[in-house]
């Protein structure tokens, strides 16, 4: 009689509490597996921007380099009659400041063909981007040689900080 | 209607009767009858653990039942302790107690014949009377007169049956004799019977849940270990979610500049080769914070080129025709001088472009060389290792 109630109230209990224990172990067992992916989501995701952080290095310009001074060497502006300069202040998100952008103006007074090679120059050049070109959009007060027009261009100049990024 | 539960020779393997002064007790596999004074000499320990004691407890005069340890035990009387100990030792061998037999079917008359005890039951009642193996046969015969010739008559005895021919009776042994619940004094209830086998699957259930959930615990633990280990293995110290972001942008403005001095040359083409007069062009991203899709192209003619739509459209027409990028234009209404607006799409731009970016670069990285092995040949004429 007493083996019957000691093996039926650790039949009952056992029973109860393992089928309990079991399905909330199922759940911590799901719960898991979906932390562990999403973990490893995560990992994989960053490990691909730490790849595009190094491809996004390559292809800006390092800061410090962002002066107009050498910018206007690098393109040999003073030879052509071109001049260039910033527009407003850098854009930097402070969540980020590894990587930031100014936006940059080349005007002046050239031909058709040396400001095709200009345009190739800065495609492949780290950093810049161009957004606008334009011929003869504004007006000189003095008479133009042959060939020459008044051209704007206009883009994006992307910097990277080695010590931030 | 009594609950037949079994056959006595199935339910217990040594059965032994005690009858008036005497036992017969029938062992494990043999019909034979042994005989002895009391159930104490006729069998062992060993054969007591699949023994049942039947015996013939008639009641007292107040018509109840009298305790069997007064007929198993000699000289028991309640006052007496060693004999309750001796009662405790009938209490674990199953006890039959054939007094207490419930009626027969109708027309049917029982006998069980042993022990020097011939015992029938009937639909009325049961009936006691001593006999011996000399006047059994005799005794049954007078006994059968007081039932009618149509009654069924069974007989259950390991006697010498051929003796009972002439009674014309059904003649069974002992062993196939019915055990009925009201006869077995102590007939073990559900729970004594399954006690042990419960006792066995509440261990094994808990065995197996504890198992179950152990296992379980070890996948978790294991799950987190991982989990822990992919999340040391992560770089940390950066927003890579906003960096992502800018990183995206950055590649997506930065990824049509190769592409723009061939648009800008493929429109001059149009423009110079369609005769069109212009004054000025300007091509532009819509919007320069936005990843562009399109570019967008706005030609300015000459104020006094053109007089009126039907000199401008064809010019218009020739230009679309020529430029391999631009994909539609509009003359912008309201303008009194000729103002065309265009669009070309850069998927499609590039597309066309592609091809001639890839000759350009090989012919830059071939000019390349050349200018390298020429200046090195320079250097070689020269002296100058510099």
């Amino acid at each position: 009689m007493i083996q019957f109630t000691i093996g039926l109230a650790l039949f009952a209990f056992a029973a109860i509490l393992g089928t309990f224990k079991s399905f909330e172990n199922v759940d911590k067992i799901h719960v898991t597996q979906n932390s562990l992916q999403s973990s490893m989501r995560d990992r994989d995701r960053i490990l691909k921007i730490q790849t595009d952080i190094q491809k996004a290095v390559r292809e800006t310009l390092e800061a410090g380099q962002d002066q107009k001074n050498n910018i206007e060497r690098l393109f040999n502006l003073a030879e052509r009659d071109l001049s260039f300069s910033f527009i407003g202040q850098p854009v930097q998100n402070p969540a980020a400041p590894g990587i930031f952008y100014h936006t940059y103006r080349i005007t002046g007074i050239e031909t058709y063909s040396k400001i095709s090679e200009l345009l190739t120059l800065i495609a492949s050049t780290p950093g810049f981007s161009v957004y606008k070109t334009c011929f003869n959009c504004s007006r000189v007060n003095r008479e133009l040689k042959p060939g020459h027009h008044m051209i704007t261009i206009e883009g994006h100049l992307y910097v990277h900080d080695p010590r931030q990024i | 209607m009594p609950m037949i539960k079994n056959l006595l020779g199935q339910q217990f393997k040594n059965i032994c009767f005690t009858g008036l002064n005497r036992v017969e007790y029938l062992p494990d596999g043999s019909d034979q009858p042994i005989f002895g004074d009391s159930w104490q000499d006729v069998s062992d320990d060993q054969a007591r653990r699949t023994m049942c004691l039947a015996f013939f407890a008639p009641r007292d005069l107040s018509g109840e039942p009298v305790d069997p340890a007064s007929i198993l035990i000699e000289n028991y009387s309640d006052e007496d302790v060693p004999d309750a100990i001796a009662a405790e030792s009938i209490k674990h061998i199953p006890l039959m107690d054939y007094c207490r037999m419930p009626p027969a079917d109708s027309n049917t008359v029982n006998f069980i014949v042993v022990a020097d005890v011939i015992f029938h039951w009937d639909i009325k009642d049961n009936y006691l009377q001593p006999t011996s193996q000399l006047t059994w046969v005799q005794d049954i015969k007078a006994i059968l007169k007081s039932y009618p010739r149509s009654y069924t008559k069974n007989v259950y005895t390991n006697w010498q049956k051929d003796k009972l021919e002439e009674l014309r009776v059904n003649v069974l042994p002992l062993r196939e004799s019915p055990v009925f619940s009201e006869v077995w004094l102590n007939m073990p209830s559900f729970q004594e019977k399954h006690g042990n086998i419960m006792l066995t699957l509440g261990i094994l259930v808990s065995l197996v849940a504890f198992a179950i959930t152990y296992m379980q615990d070890m996948k978790i633990q294991e799950l987190q270990d991982q989990k822990r280990s992919v999340v040391s293995s992560m770089p940390s110290g950066q927003n890579f979610s906003v960096l992502s972001n800018l990183i995206r942008t950055q590649q997506q403005n930065m990824s049509y500049r190769e592409y723009f001095p061939f648009i800008l040359k493929d429109i001059s083409y149009a423009i110079q080769y369609s005769g069109m007069k212009i004054d000025s062009f300007e091509l532009e991203v819509p919007n320069p914070q936005e990843t562009p899709k399109n570019l967008l192209l706005t030609i300015n003619a000459n104020s006094d080129a053109y007089d009126g739509w039907l000199e401008e459209e064809p010019v218009a027409k020739s230009f679309l025709a020529l430029s391999s990028t631009v994909q539609a234009v509009r003359r912008q209404p309201g303008s009194k001088k000729m103002k065309l607006e265009g669009i070309i799409p850069l998927r499609s731009a590039i597309k066309e472009i592609h091809p001639y970016l890839q000759e350009a670069r090989k012919t830059r990285a071939i000019g390349n060389r050349t200018l390298g092995n020429t200046s090195e040949e320079k250097n070689k004429e020269t002296g100058d290792d510099s």
